[in-house]
């Protein structure tokens, strides 16, 4: 395993054994360093054979990466991707957190009333195994093609995902300190808004994170299928009029959307943990 | 799960044994006895049937077959997918696990990819695969392959350094350590990614059979749309909803009568 010789931190290193082997951490240590250069190379390797490979290929088929990347900023600096963006993330966040507020309250409710519990049991266990995809069409027969059939079906996805993980971190407060606010005096509506709900808080963010995902997965087929706006239908429409590289701008954007909710999410969970641990 | 947590709930251990199965049973019952009420308050029967319509339905699509036949081809698709994006999954998973100069390369893709859905490849997959069911296979592979691979992955990091360092005080090699110690310590982890994976694969397949399909639960779904049949619908979704169940179950039973100790809990 080279050693990058200018590194810093591969130079405070201890010197490798005799044996040979090197102490795991300091071997970890040397790979951090390597990383980035991994990293980059193997990105560049990638875009020369999507490069060369769309040379053999008519551009329906397989847009070159210089067509798409082109194909990209057009469409930034028409405000094609950004209102496209904008409809599909209103429509997730809006049927996010209606799911997630409704999950929430049912998954403490749940968690902490027992018949309540019992009453919701069979219906979390059921509705959780079906995708919430399966909604769309019946949600478009009552409410239409607008913006509310969308809504609830991402509120759907989120809410027993929520449900489920909020009654999980309901059951996983540990005991000890149930008792130490019970025997500080705390009474039951203290408990649960000063212990339960904060003890929680990790695992709903947990759950909102998974949840997230299912959204972002549920509203590209909703758009597809019945939308005029939104990276669904962007990538729909780029289909049908054959622009690869439309379609691979939209499914980017998607990915680049779904991945900065996501590390959001990771940012307040850590926050959130750090305050509970 | 005798030992209650939560502050506000009933505290007596004796009141437990009876009451959930009554309160279970009543709880569905009320779920039936509210949806036939919402039902009947609808002009229009088709818009929302009834629990009677709906088991019609039910019994229509089971005495003619064709309700199997959607299961098969969803099944088979789902089944077929999942196989191959978990064996290509763990592969990957080991391979980033064991050697970092892989790793590293494939980092890149696999933090980008995973948040890219398989459905939004759909339209791509059929233009390259056609509209057979290899752009089905494909998509609900790509789908597993990272849940997999990314869990597995955990399990490597998970391994502890104590069990590595014992393993080579004791004389192992490269590949017996690989063998005998890093692989089955990720199992585990392997078999959690599997378990979340399939419900993206019902996920992805369920958008497939409704973009690009003529068979399968999927479209038995958005094609009754055309028809307005909104009891076929409610079979789809119901019998989606108790495929995922029996599914989940299935891959915990064989897990459990395969895997020996890597088995998984419940």
């Amino acid at each position: 395993m080279p050693v990058d010789g200018t590194n810093a931190a591969a130079a405070r290193a201890p010197r490798p054994r005799a044996s040979g082997r090197r102490h795991p951490d300091e071997a970890r240590r040397a790979a951090r360093s390597l990383a980035p250069t991994i990293w980059s190379g193997s990105i560049v390797v990638f875009l020369l054979v999507w490069q060369f490979a769309s040379r053999f290929y008519p551009p329906a088929l397989l847009p070159s990466p210089l067509r798409t990347f082109h194909t990209l900023i057009e469409s930034i600096d028409s405000g094609l991707l950004l209102d496209h963006a904008q409809a599909t993330l209103g429509r997730v966040v809006a049927g996010f957190l209606l799911g997630a507020a409704v999950g929430v309250s049912l998954g403490l409710l749940a968690g902490s009333v027992r018949l309540a519990r019992l009453a919701l049991d069979p219906y979390v266990n059921f509705f959780r195994f079906v995708p919430a995809i399966a909604l769309l069409t019946p949600f478009v027969v009552w409410f239409g093609i607008g913006e509310l059939p969308k809504v609830l079906l991402i509120a759907f996805a989120t809410l027993f995902i929520t449900i489920l993980n909020t009654i999980a971190g309901v059951d996983d407060v540990p005991r000890n300190r149930l008792r130490a606010a019970r025997m500080l005096g705390a009474t039951p509506s203290q408990i649960f808004a000063l212990v339960v709900v904060p003890s929680t808080i990790p695992y709903i963010l947990t759950g909102m994170r998974i949840a997230m995902g299912v959204s972002f997965a549920s509203i590209v087929v909703a758009e597809m299928t019945s939308a005029d706006r939104g990276l669904g239908y962007l990538l729909g429409y780029a289909q049908v009029i054959s622009a690869t590289d439309l379609q691979f701008v939209a499914i980017v954007c998607l990915g680049a959307m779904g991945w900065a909710v996501d590390k959001t999410f990771q940012l307040l969970a850590r926050l959130a943990f750090r305050q509970f641990p | 799960m005798t030992t209650t947590t939560a502050p506000t709930r009933n505290r007596n251990p004796r009141n437990g044994r009876g009451l959930p199965l009554i309160i279970y049973a009543c709880s569905i019952a009320i779920f039936f006895v509210a949806w036939y009420a919402i039902s009947a308050r609808f002009a229009m029967p088709i818009l929302f049937p009834g629990p009677g319509r709906t088991f019609a339905a039910l019994v229509q699509l089971v005495e003619d077959g064709s309700l199997a036949e959607d299961i098969a081809a969803s099944l088979a698709r789902i089944l077929a997918g999942f196989a191959l994006g978990s064996i290509l999954g763990l592969i990957l998973g080991l391979l980033m696990g064991a050697s970092r100069l892989i790793r590293f390369a494939v980092d890149p893709y696999v933090n980008f990819l995973r948040f890219i859905s398989g459905i939004a490849w759909i339209p791509l997959a059929t233009m390259w695969l056609g509209l057979g069911e290899s752009s089905k296979i494909a998509v609900v592979a790509y789908v597993t392959v990272f849940a997999v691979a990314i869990n597995t992955l955990a399990g490597y990091g998970a391994i502890p350094l104590a069990r590595i360092r014992a393993a080579r005080a004791l004389g192992a090699g490269r590949r017996q350590l690989f063998f005998m110690v890093e692989l089955p310590s990720c199992i585990h982890f392997a078999l959690q990614g599997m378990r979340l994976a399939m419900a993206g694969a019902f996920l992805t397949v369920v958008a497939a059979e409704m973009i690009a399909a003529t068979s399968g639960l999927g479209f038995l779904i958005s094609s009754s749309r055309q028809f307005m049949a909104t009891d076929t619908m409610f079979v789809g979704i119901l019998t989606l909803g108790a495929l995922g169940f029996a599914v989940d179950k299935a891959f915990l039973l064989v897990s459990w009568l395969t895997l020996g100790k890597y088995r998984l809990a419940r």
